[in-house]
């Protein structure tokens, strides 16, 4: 790690302005977003800028409160989120546990199988899935969106959690069969409870990817069904387009992938890291 | 509390590898037997056989009588120690402990019982509440142990328990665990590479040998440490017991009927070999007018001065180096013979320098009076008893007898 503080004046002056600029580059979009929220409509795109206007939390009112909004949606996000996740480790795990531990022929190539599904641009997929959806009369509900969400999910998870599972020594199973253990007892009171952080990590993915996903919901859900960024599109309109309210909706569909990446910082550096250093 | 038998066992990895082929021996109730060889003899792999986590495939196991050799771990009531300890992270020293007696359904009370009590005659009963991550090498040695222990099982079964612990508390943690054996008296099987722990430890120990071809045995001799290293039964286990190891010489014999001549290979050095070790050795006269390979430990040469063999070859020699090691002391020189090979290479030789580039002479590591040696320098003179050297066959390599 460098220290800053180790340099002389003009350097360090310097690096604080370097720092800053980075800084813009990043968090410059979404304070950008927040004032778009709280600022008059008139103002937006004034050019030159409007600096000074009075504030408004009219647009963040209607976004969570006002009836017929964006409250709905929200929910819906988190109905797909939270089926994406609970679907993601109980197909996830058992493929990472043997990919890991059991000698298999194809093994480097089922692994790179999944990278690809990784790969491939989902946006390739959207009208195969629709109508794959149709046809199975699945159109439109939250099962469909979570289940066509695994494609991402489940093999992300693998690939991080089999990495995760490399690493827990055989010897401790093989100590755990000595000891008398069954199979699904050494799964669940050894190799799970040490795998923990891969648990956490590929859930917060598997939510955060589903969370923020505009192009599945696109073409699966209804209008009952209907995810925020979707809702998010609706502002769009045909009698314009009301920016504060795009923006207040974007801040506020921001809010949980950041304190669920907050919460669980340790184990997302853990989770991405994995391997690269042995311990 | 059982016996163990081996029958013809064997296995083959990937149906090419070969890593253990027809061992056949067997471990008494109670007794301990240590596994040595060399890496690659196959060592832990019977171990782990015998565990039930490596299938046979050849021959039979048996557990008192009781055919084991397709028998699931948990069915065979044996537990093992593991060379990196294998302890649970996640869980405190006395779930790792209780771990093994809650699989087999001990009740719970029972098992406080038994945990607390081994905990005790172990050292570990402030420990129990801390995980493994927070223990020294030493005490995660022992909750090993202790784990292996709380199951009272049939056998115990060791693989290299001491290796991950320093020099000095490997010392200390051989005899605890040779007074804890005494204790329990429980059928031991125990792998290591080092001789040295082989030797101490061990009521019996199975010297055994990296093999390549199926019809070959890794285990090359089964005795008491005192018969190992006084009747290696050939050059392999005459070579990795002892340290420093055995010194190994051509020489040829001639002569015929009740007196040999042996002439050292290259030097003009000739001896003429004792008859009283003629009559115990009778097989030595076939070999007359042969070479056959003589096999001589560091202690039987000493400085002439001192000597009381009473047949002995004096030899002058150049001394290269001494090393005082307290109450030992090597004197290394070299003879202008062509050198033996012996398979253990991979063994560290302890306090044997490394032979010389030069082809045709080998060294000689003589183990002598260290008081004496402190003033010994340039040529010295030494003798070689020789009614303790050891003849082998140079094909077979197999002990003359």
């Amino acid at each position: 790690m460098v220290s800053v503080s180790g340099y002389s004046g003009l350097t360090r002056t310097a690096l604080y302005a370097g720092l800053l600029l980075c800084l813009m580059f990043f968090i410059g979009p979404i304070v950008w977003f927040f004032m778009l929220a709280i600022r008059p409509p008139e103002t937006a795109f004034a050019m030159p800028p409007v600096l000074a206007f009075k504030p408004t939390a009219a647009a963040f009112f209607h976004t969570v409160i006002d009836p017929g909004a964006n409250g709905r949606q929200a929910i819906n996000s988190l109905i797909v989120a939270v089926g994406a996740v609970l679907l993601n480790l109980p197909f996830s795990v058992p493929a990472a546990y043997a990919l890991s531990r059991f000698r298999m022929r194809a093994k480097k190539y089922v692994m790179l199988w999944y990278l690809g599904l990784l790969m491939a641009p989902p946006i390739a997929f959207l009208i195969p899935y629709f109508i794959l959806m149709t046809r199975i009369g699945l159109s439109g509900t939250y099962l469909s969106m979570i289940l066509v969400l695994q494609t991402l999910t489940i093999p992300f998870s693998i690939w991080v959690l089999k990495s995760f599972i490399d690493e827990v020594p055989k010897e401790l199973e093989e100590a755990a069969r000595v000891d008398g253990a069954r199979w699904y007892v050494i799964m669940l009171r050894i190799t799970m409870p040490l795998v923990r952080p891969g648990l956490i990590v590929t859930s917060m993915f598997a939510f955060v990817f589903a969370w923020n996903n505009a192009a599945f919901p696109l073409v699966l859900s209804s209008q009952s069904t209907a995810t925020l960024p979707i809702g998010t599109l609706g502002y769009f309109a045909t009698s314009g387009v009301t920016w504060s309210f795009i923006g207040a909706a974007a801040v506020l569909a921001m809010l949980p992938p950041m304190l669920i990446f907050l919460i669980f910082d340790k184990y997302v550096v853990r989770g991405l890291t994995f391997g690269a250093i042995k311990g | 509390m059982a016996s163990l038998q081996f029958e013809r066992i064997g296995k083959t990895f990937d149906e090419q590898v070969i890593a253990v082929a027809n061992v056949s021996f067997e471990v008494e109730d109670g007794e301990f037997v240590v596994l040595v060889g060399p890496s690659g003899c196959g060592k832990t792999t019977l171990l782990r056989m015998v565990a039930g986590l490596e299938s046979l495939t050849a021959g039979t196991l048996r557990l008192d009588a009781v055919d084991v050799s397709d028998t699931d771990p948990r069915d065979r009531d044996v537990a093992m120690v593991f060379q990196n300890y294998a302890l649970y992270p996640h869980m405190t020293v006395y779930q790792n402990m209780a771990f093994g007696l809650q699989q087999r359904k001990v009740p719970a009370a029972e098992i406080e019982n038994i945990v607390h009590r081994t905990a005790r005659t172990l050292d570990l009963d402030k420990l129990l509440k801390r995980k493994p991550g927070a223990l020294s090498g030493g005490q995660r040695q022992r909750v090993a142990m202790g784990r292996a222990i709380v199951r009272n099982p049939a056998v115990f079964l060791m693989d290299e328990p001491l290796s991950n612990l320093d020099a000095k508390l490997r010392v200390q943690m051989r005899s605890e665990l040779k007074l804890l054996r005494a204790r329990l008296g429980v059928t031991t099987l125990y792998v290591t590479h080092d001789q040295v722990e082989a030797m101490t430890m061990g009521d019996r120990v199975a010297v055994m040998k990296p093999i390549d071809n199926p019809g070959e045995t890794n285990l090359q001799q089964v005795d008491t440490p005192q018969t190992l290293y006084k009747q290696p039964v050939n050059i392999f286990v005459a070579s990795f017991i002892g340290s420093p190891a055995m010194n190994f010489v051509r020489v040829r014999l001639a002569g015929g009927g009740d007196a040999l001549t042996a002439s050292i290979v290259g030097t003009p050095i000739s001896y003429d070999v004792p008859a009283g070790y003629l009559a115990k050795h009778p097989g030595l006269a076939d070999y007359t007018d042969k070479e056959v390979i003589a096999g001589i430990r560091p202690e039987f040469f000493e400085f002439a001065a001192l000597s009381n063999a009473t047949h002995k070859l004096p030899l002058d020699v150049d001394v290269l180096v001494t090393e005082i090691i307290g109450p030992d002391s090597y004197l290394h020189f070299d003879l202008p013979t062509p050198p033996v090979h012996v398979g253990t290479s991979d063994e560290p030789a302890d306090a044997t320098l490394t032979q010389p580039a030069d082809t045709q002479s080998t060294r000689f590591t003589a183990r002598v009076d260290p008081e004496a040696a402190a003033e010994a320098s340039g040529t010295a003179r030494i003798t070689l008893d020789l009614a303790r050297v050891h003849y082998f066959d140079p094909a077979s390599e197999l002990a003359i007898t």
